[in-house]
């Protein structure tokens, strides 16, 4: 909101605070001064009189104008605008004016011309284009033929205006009344308000009648104004309405507009002469297609509140009027509309029409008061009277206007109990004073009679940061809090997620954060743990960023993708995160892998990602939160998977579900995301990190010797290690205490379709030292379960 | 025959003094002690002695062996030593060759701002909440005093999943969601981090996914100046000792009174500087006392229970804290980026 501080000025007394001391002090009481600014640049700016002017000898464009600048004293000005002539009364920079961006005006000789000063535009001076007519923008600035030659033009014209941005809080969008504010900048600095008083009792009875048949239309008011004359604005006028960042029209238009600033009211206006009917109706319930008055065709449903006249639409109320009934230049007879219509219809009816205006948006944000109506009526005519010779004032027609006082109590306890200070009483009453509460005080408690603009106070609470803000933040007192003593821990999940955050960063893998929200095509890609039913957005605000996600491995494909492209070629990283479908949400991990994942170079010690890596990883994850091998198992994927390798690629299952999958990503895929091949896992968390795991307990440490033997067994290609290794420890009646693949071989001096598996078994009994025999019995024992189960024969 | 054999002794000593190789070492050990050596020869000898003489030759034959055996072993030590000496000598490596090591791993950025706040409030008694990021707008709006059609819900632009379901707009809703299960019995006192979403598009200042912490203290005597100090806590520990904290009045409809909170800038120390836009404080985050209507919305008694909540954007945080200047980093991932944030920052 854009605050003009000379319109601000006329009811506060502002202008002898500095602007920046003054937008501190009104930061510090809640809405805080986004930006200071001025209306307007330039200094040794004068009314000047253009006695002569003609064309430049050397130039079809640029004219020699005698100027009086100041009374008696005339200076040649050389002038470039199209618009210029003799006779015009003109904003003169005089040498040594300073105008926007350190442009300085000085005597100067233009194709052999002297020229002393410039003759200026708006634009020149700083004025935003968008407050400015044609005219205005094509040429000089012409003035009032009653402008006073010599004086100070910016303050001549109202332009020398300091402007600050403020940014509302939803809450106090009454503020967009500028007499609501100016009650606020009262309290800050302790000051009175003054306003303009305005009292029209007129006799006249006009024709007008009005109706609401609607709940959604709290009040409803028309006043007749007759005789009234289209015409420019007067230049005070503009200023302000320039400052406020709107751009003045006409007369009847700044007039509605400006109301509008001090009250945050908006009003309507129709030509009486274009009613087909004097009886006002409001309603729901229409049905029809209706051309407002920007010329457009809207459709309006029957949610939509109009104000109608002949059942036919004159406004759709508090968002703009109909073209039948709108005010033209030639309008002479005037019907002035204030009235309360509902802003939650009204937001859905502008969201609809997509016809957010300035009317209502105050609406929707509850800015105006109603009780005022009476003031801006009576306001609203003085300035047509005023400013559009209104003659014939009629009395307004209203429906019964039902203003409730609101009283909201405080105890005065809650103001130090909430706060955590020592405010008195007196200095409570004395804030309450500063903000024009009406209060009584009984009891030790406040009963507060809230100015019926406040619409933000209704609890108790309101009322103490109503203390808190003008007694200031800054005296509020730190200090920690005095309570019961609770304990600061997490529980096993959120520990477990730590431990394994720690952990892959500490194995040297990145942890990435990637989007929630992708394509439909990517959500469902690698779902593994959800059904099908993604979860999308009404309005997204594009495809790929329409759905949430399954898996993260889709999106960490992508950042493998983002990092190849950038030269990193070798990326391992992983991802914790929520993911969604319909009624489900499961937290996944998720690692993938491409290119090295250790390496010293000059030790020819290279470690290329391969499927084990990623194992290990995994394997790495579930021994840190406690589950053992023996819970999990790795199962081949389907043959024809498309997303993972089939041949190098498992899932991990527990209790016959699947928990997860490790593999490398199927090469169409990799081809698709434009990688290098690619290693993944993914694990369901919400299912591991709330498993039930055993507790550490110790076991005695073997006292007897252990014997170590090496076997090479012959089997066919598909035979799993893991398999004979569970046949070796079961076969031996636990005297087999560890197995070690070392070696695993095909190729020469092994039968094509068999390999070579060289397994490592350590011996070992706890109550003795194992005698060669014992060994050896068992070995044999060992071999034949192998030969049985596997077809395994022991290598030469 | 004694002073041969002491010309035995002075020849293998010197002999000794001059080898400098051990298996030299051993044929002077083997040529004067082994069995064909002269003492042996000089030994067998003896028996012509007569007694007195045998005594005597005996000591000093045993002297003169005893004396070699000692420069022997004297030499084999000194022969040892430099051998040692000379293989250490072979085995020197440039120590500044590059060193065998996994790649250093690292927490994403926002993950170490997470730790570290969690710690911090895990110290001070809290508990850490999670919640839903596909929530229902009952929890993300409605228990937080935002009704529909509330125009402060025009503050955040909400992706919706259907008229009942958004994904959540803040960390807030998990407030809503503890105090109910609770069941109206105090104390609370939780932080809750996690994703946000809004419907912004992407750019160097925005993101339609980030990150929050939410911060829920409810008690029966919690006020404003506990909110103050707690405040003070966090911003020493992240932004470093001497942080000042100022209260702005603002608007939040699930609190009452609102606040927005400066802490003094870490960079010029409040003087004012390019950091701080020369005001010598930084915007980081809003708070403010739990609206009664929200505490008896989640089954508090307003009137018993009264607490404070605030919430961080956590991407802002690292961004000040790490002098980061482009929030999509945090998104794209770039290993250049993460990278860079290789440890904690005590």
């Amino acid at each position: 909101m854009k605050v003009s501080l000379n319109l601000l000025n006329q009811y506060v007394k502002v202008d002898d605070i500095e602007a920046n001391e003054l937008a501190k002090l009104i930061t510090a009481a809640g809405f805080e001064v986004e930006g200071i600014e001025q209306l307007a640049y330039g200094t040794n700016l004068v009314v000047g009189f253009i006695h002569e002017c003609c064309m430049h000898p050397d130039s079809d464009h640029l004219h020699i104008c005698q100027v009086e600048v100041k009374p008696g004293e005339i200076l040649q000005i050389v002038c470039g605008a199209p618009n210029v002539a003799s006779g015009q009364k003109v904003i003169v920079a005089l040498p040594g004016c300073e105008l926007t961006e350190g442009f300085k005006i000085k005597k100067s000789v233009i194709r052999g011309v002297e020229s002393n000063g410039m003759i200026c535009s708006l634009s020149e001076l700083g004025i935003d284009q968008r407050y400015q007519s044609e005219e205005q923008k094509a040429g000089i600035e012409i003035l009032d033929e009653s402008a006073p030659i010599g004086q100070e033009a910016l303050s001549y014209l109202g332009l020398k205006d300091t402007i600050l941005d403020i940014g509302l809080t939803p809450n106090r969008a009454d503020c967009m009344s500028i007499r609501a504010f100016a009650y606020e900048v009262a309290a800050i600095l302790n000051r009175e308000v003054h306003f303009p008083q305005n009292r029209f009792n007129s006799e006249l009875k006009s024709d007008l009648t009005v109706e609401t048949r609607t709940d959604k239309c709290s009040y409803f008011s028309v006043q007749l104004v007759k005789g009234v004359k289209t015409k420019q604005s007067p230049q005070w006028l503009k200023s302000i309405l320039m400052a406020s960042g709107i751009k003045p029209i006409n007369n009847i238009v700044d007039i509605s507009n400006y109301v509008m600033l001090e009250f945050a009211q908006p009003i309507h206006m129709y030509d009486y002469n274009k009613l087909e009917s004097k009886e006002f109706v409001v309603d729901t319930g229409y049905n029809l297609s209706t051309i407002l008055l920007d010329g457009q065709e809207y459709q309006i449903e029957s949610e939509d509140i109009i104000v109608g006249v002949n059942d036919k639409v004159a406004c759709v109320a508090g968002v703009m009027g109909s073209n039948s009934t709108k005010i033209d230049d030639n309008s002479i007879d005037i019907v002035v509309e204030v009235a309360g219509f509902n802003g939650t219809s009204l937001r859905k009816t502008t969201r609809r029409l997509n016809l957010l205006t300035d009317a209502s948006s105050r609406y929707i944000k509850g800015a105006n008061d109603i009780a005022k109506s009476q003031a801006v009526l009576e306001r609203t005519i003085s300035l047509l009277v005023e400013l559009a010779d209104a003659s014939e004032i009629y009395s307004p027609v209203s429906t019964q206007l039902n203003v409730e006082q609101k009283i909201v109590s405080l105890r005065e306890n809650r103001v130090n109990e909430l706060l955590g200070t020592a405010i008195s009483v007196d200095d409570i009453k004395e804030i309450f004073n500063r903000l024009k509460f009406d209060y009584q005080y009984n009891n030790g408690k406040f009963e507060v009679k809230v100015p019926t603009h406040r619409k933000d106070i209704t609890l108790e609470a309101d009322l103490v940061e109503e203390v808190a803000r003008l007694y200031g933040y800054d005296h509020i007192p730190s200090k920690l809090p005095i309570m019961t003593t609770t304990a600061g821990i997490r529980n096993q999940q959120q520990k477990r997620e730590r431990m394994i955050k720690d952990k892959l960063s500490e194995l040297g893998l990145h942890e990435v954060v990637t989007y929630t929200l992708v394509s439909p095509t990517l959500a469902t890609m690698y779902n593994y743990f959800h059904n099908n039913e993604v979860v999308s957005l009404m309005s997204p605000l594009g495809e790929e960023r329409s759905t949430t996600r399954q898996s993260i491995v889709p999106s960490l494909l992508e950042t493998i993708h983002y990092n190849q492209s950038h030269s990193n070629k070798d990326v391992n990283i992983f991802e914790i995160a929520k993911t969604y479908s319909n009624q489900k949400e499961v937290k996944n991990l998720a690692i993938a892998c491409s290119g090295v994942y250790s390496c010293n170079k000059w030790q020819k010690e290279i470690k290329e990602i391969d499927f084990y890596v990623v194992k290990g990883f995994v394997e790495n994850i579930f021994k840190q939160i406690g589950i053992e091998e023996s819970r999990y198992q790795l199962v081949r994927i389907e043959n024809d998977s498309k997303l993972l390798h089939p041949g190098r690629s498992a899932y991990i299952i527990m209790n016959k579900e699947i928990v997860g999958y490790i593999g490398q990503i199927h090469p169409i895929v990799q081809k698709q995301f434009d990688i290098n091949p690619t290693y993944v896992a993914e694990l369901n968390l919400s299912v591991l990190l709330q498993l039930k795991t055993k507790k550490i307990k110790f076991e005695n440490i073997a006292q007897y010797p252990s014997v170590s033997r090496d076997i090479a067994l012959v089997v066919d290609v598909n035979i799993n290690a893991y398999d004979i290794e569970r046949t070796i420890k079961r076969s031996s009646q636990k005297m087999v205490k560890n197995v070690t693949v070392f070696d695993v071989y095909q190729g020469e001096h092994v039968q094509e379709g068999k390999k070579s598996l060289a397994f490592n078994l350590i011996f070992q009994d706890e109550k003795k030292t194992l005698s060669e025999k014992e060994v050896n019995d068992c070995l044999s024992r060992i071999l034949s379960a192998l030969e049985k189960d596997y077809n395994a024969i022991l290598r030469a | 025959m004694s002073k041969e054999l002491l010309q035995i002794k002075d020849e293998a000593i010197a002999a000794i003094e001059n080898c400098h190789d051990l298996k030299l070492l051993n044929d002077i050990r083997v040529l004067y002690l082994g069995k064909k050596g002269p003492i042996q020869e000089a030994m067998k000898q003896m028996k012509s002695l007569s007694p007195e003489n045998r005594a005597a030759f005996g000591q000093i034959s045993n002297e003169v062996k005893q004396a070699i055996t000692l420069a022997l072993e004297d030499k084999k030590v000194k022969l040892d030593e430099i051998a040692l000496q000379e293989q250490i000598k072979k085995e020197t490596i440039d120590i500044t060759l590059p060193s065998y090591h996994l790649d250093f791993g690292t927490k994403h950025p926002l993950t170490l701002i997470v730790e570290e706040m969690e710690d911090l409030f895990l110290g001070m008694g809290y508990e850490v909440a999670e919640g839903p990021e596909v929530e229902l707008d009952h929890f993300n709006f409605e228990l937080l005093n935002l009704p529909k059609d509330h125009p402060a819900r025009d503050m955040q632009d909400t992706f919706y999943v259907d008229e009942n379901t958004v994904m959540r707009t803040h960390t807030s809703p998990v407030q809503a969601r503890t105090m109910l299960e609770r069941k109206g019995q105090g104390p609370i006192k939780i932080i809750c981090p996690g994703k946000a979403y809004r419907k912004d598009d992407d750019d160097a200042t925005h993101s339609h996914q980030f990150m929050q912490c939410e911060g829920l203290v409810i008690d029966e005597n919690i006020n404003m100046a506990d909110l103050k100090g707690t405040l003070e806590v966090f911003a020493n520990k992240m932004f470093g000792e001497g942080r000042q904290v100022r209260f702005r009045p603002s608007y939040f409809p699930f609190t009452e009174p609102s606040v927005e909170v400066d802490i003094s800038c870490y960079n010029c120390g409040g003087k004012g500087c390019s950091l701080c836009k020369h005001t010598g404080w930084i915007e980081i985050l809003g708070a403010g006392m739990v609206n009664p209507r929200v505490l008896e919305m989640c089954g508090f008694d307003s009137n018993k229970y009264q607490g404070f909540a605030f919430g961080i954007g956590l991407e802002r945080v690292a961004m000040l804290k790490y002098g980061i200047d482009d929030i999509r980093h945090f998104y794209n991932d770039d290993l250049r980026f993460l990278n860079q944030f290789n440890r904690k920052d005590l």
